[in-house]
């Protein structure tokens, strides 16, 4: 999918992270983390991101990310949702994801 | 815990609750917004926050609910109406001392003053925007730059532009992108670029979200409505982003403004760049262009477009502005 938009999906409460989704123009993919936790799982966390976006097919997009301990599900979650924004998709297809698991 | 959206204008009541905790807050009644949000707790309003479009403030929590998650659950009570307006990139002012929270929510500052700081979050950014800026300019030193809205496009913009254009070796002109003018913003920067062509060393550009826009310098587009003392505190924050966060990347060492005889608001933003500009970069003042005994200027151009005295603009615009205009009277 390609980004034509900025978008962001989540919030920052507790338990919760805030992505914020803009093209990168030939740039790949560049992610800034802000967590509490970053030291402790801060590879894992942009691991989850990455591996979100490697399926849904972006290979360009600055992200940035709050994250307030939010656990890897929900991380995914909020990940498709921003970039579904992003690209102007208004009909999300959460069924996908079960294909990844596959 | 209970969050509505607070209906200031229409609720006494709730104007009253409202007015309380900003009172208690230290923060003005800023009725400039479209959007409040409020959270109460046992019938008490604990805490509450409005948008301008999509510029946060007003943010207020009592001390007994500070450190408890209330101001994230306020932010995203605020972002629903930003989501609906398809804002995905937004502003805050706070106050300087708050600046670690609102960063911890992922708000990044742009610019602070003694008394406010200006953050924002999401794309495109101020750095997205220095890059653009970054591309466009050139190897110059000791540049001079203008803002201007050219709404439109007239010989007094072109008159300070040419003066500044015999004296520096680059002359950026930045012209302000908000569409709250009567010409829109792609003709003013058309009109602008048309008006400066035979000028090979002035360079223009957008002013984007960062140069008196509707986030830095909400009261410019209300001319004298605003209270002075708020228009200062947003020309001096103005003044301080351009200085800090553009000056440096297309090397500006001066800048130009129009003398300004007439608008009270405008006077304060060229009174606030001096005291902001100054030692390091310098500010030029240049008395306005008169015509005929009187100055020219871009309101009076419109005026004469609205009585139709076409005839009149000739002296005051130049060529391609007039073409535009009367272009558009045809149409």
């Amino acid at each position: 999918m390609e980004i034509i938009q900025s978008a962001s999906a989540g919030t920052t409460e507790s338990s919760d992270v805030l992505i914020m989704i803009d093209s990168n123009g030939n740039e790949g993919i560049q992610i800034e983390l802000d967590s509490n936790v970053a030291k402790q799982f801060g590879r894992q966390i942009c691991a989850k991101i990455e591996a979100t976006l490697k399926d849904l097919a972006v290979t360009q997009a600055k992200v940035k990310v709050i994250d307030k301990g939010a656990l890897d599900c929900t991380i995914q979650a909020r990940t498709i949702a921003a970039v579904y924004r992003a690209c102007g998709v208004k009909e999300i297809d959460w069924q996908v994801i079960r294909s990844w698991n596959a | 815990m209970l969050i509505k959206r607070l209906w200031l204008t229409k609720d006494p009541i709730q104007y009253q609750e409202w007015a309380d905790l900003m009172n208690m807050a230290g923060l003005a009644l800023d009725m400039q917004v479209d959007w409040t949000v409020g959270i109460y707790e046992n019938q008490q309003l604990i805490a509450s926050g409005s948008l301008d479009y999509n510029i946060i403030k007003c943010i207020a929590v009592t001390a007994d609910y500070q450190s408890e998650n209330v101001l994230s659950k306020l932010l995203t009570a605020l972002k629903e109406p930003l989501r609906e307006r398809q804002q995905s990139h937004i502003f805050l002012y706070t106050k300087p001392e708050l600046r670690p929270i609102f960063q911890s929510l992922g708000f990044a500052e742009i610019a602070r003053t003694q008394t406010v700081i200006f953050m924002e979050q999401g794309f495109p950014d101020i750095r997205a925007y220095q890059k653009s800026l970054k591309a466009a300019t050139r190897p110059t030193q000791g540049n001079a730059a203008i803002v201007m809205n050219a709404n439109p496009f007239t010989n007094g913009h072109l008159y300070l532009v040419t003066a500044a254009a015999k004296q520096h070796a680059t002359v950026y002109v930045f012209v302000v992108s908000e569409d709250r003018s009567l010409f829109d913003a792609a003709t003013r920067i058309r009109l602008v670029k048309a008006g400066v062509a035979h000028l090979a060393n002035v360079v223009v550009l957008p002013t984007g979200e960062y140069l008196v826009s509707k986030a830095t310098f909400p009261t410019y587009f209300l001319k004298d409505q605003a209270p002075e003392a708020v228009a200062n505190v947003q020309a001096t924050l103005d003044a301080t982003l351009f200085k800090e966060k553009i000056a440096g990347i297309c090397r500006i060492t001066t800048r130009y403004v129009g003398e300004e005889p007439l608008s009270k608001v405008t006077e304060i933003y060229n009174q606030a760049l001096k005291a902001v500009l100054e030692p390091e970069l310098s500010l030029i003042v240049l008395p306005r262009k008169k015509v005929q005994g009187e100055v020219i200027s871009a309101s009076r151009v419109r005026k004469l477009i609205e009585n139709k005295q076409y005839e009149a603009l000739w002296p005051l615009v130049p060529l391609t502005t007039y073409q535009e205009i009367t272009n558009q009277k045809t149409k």
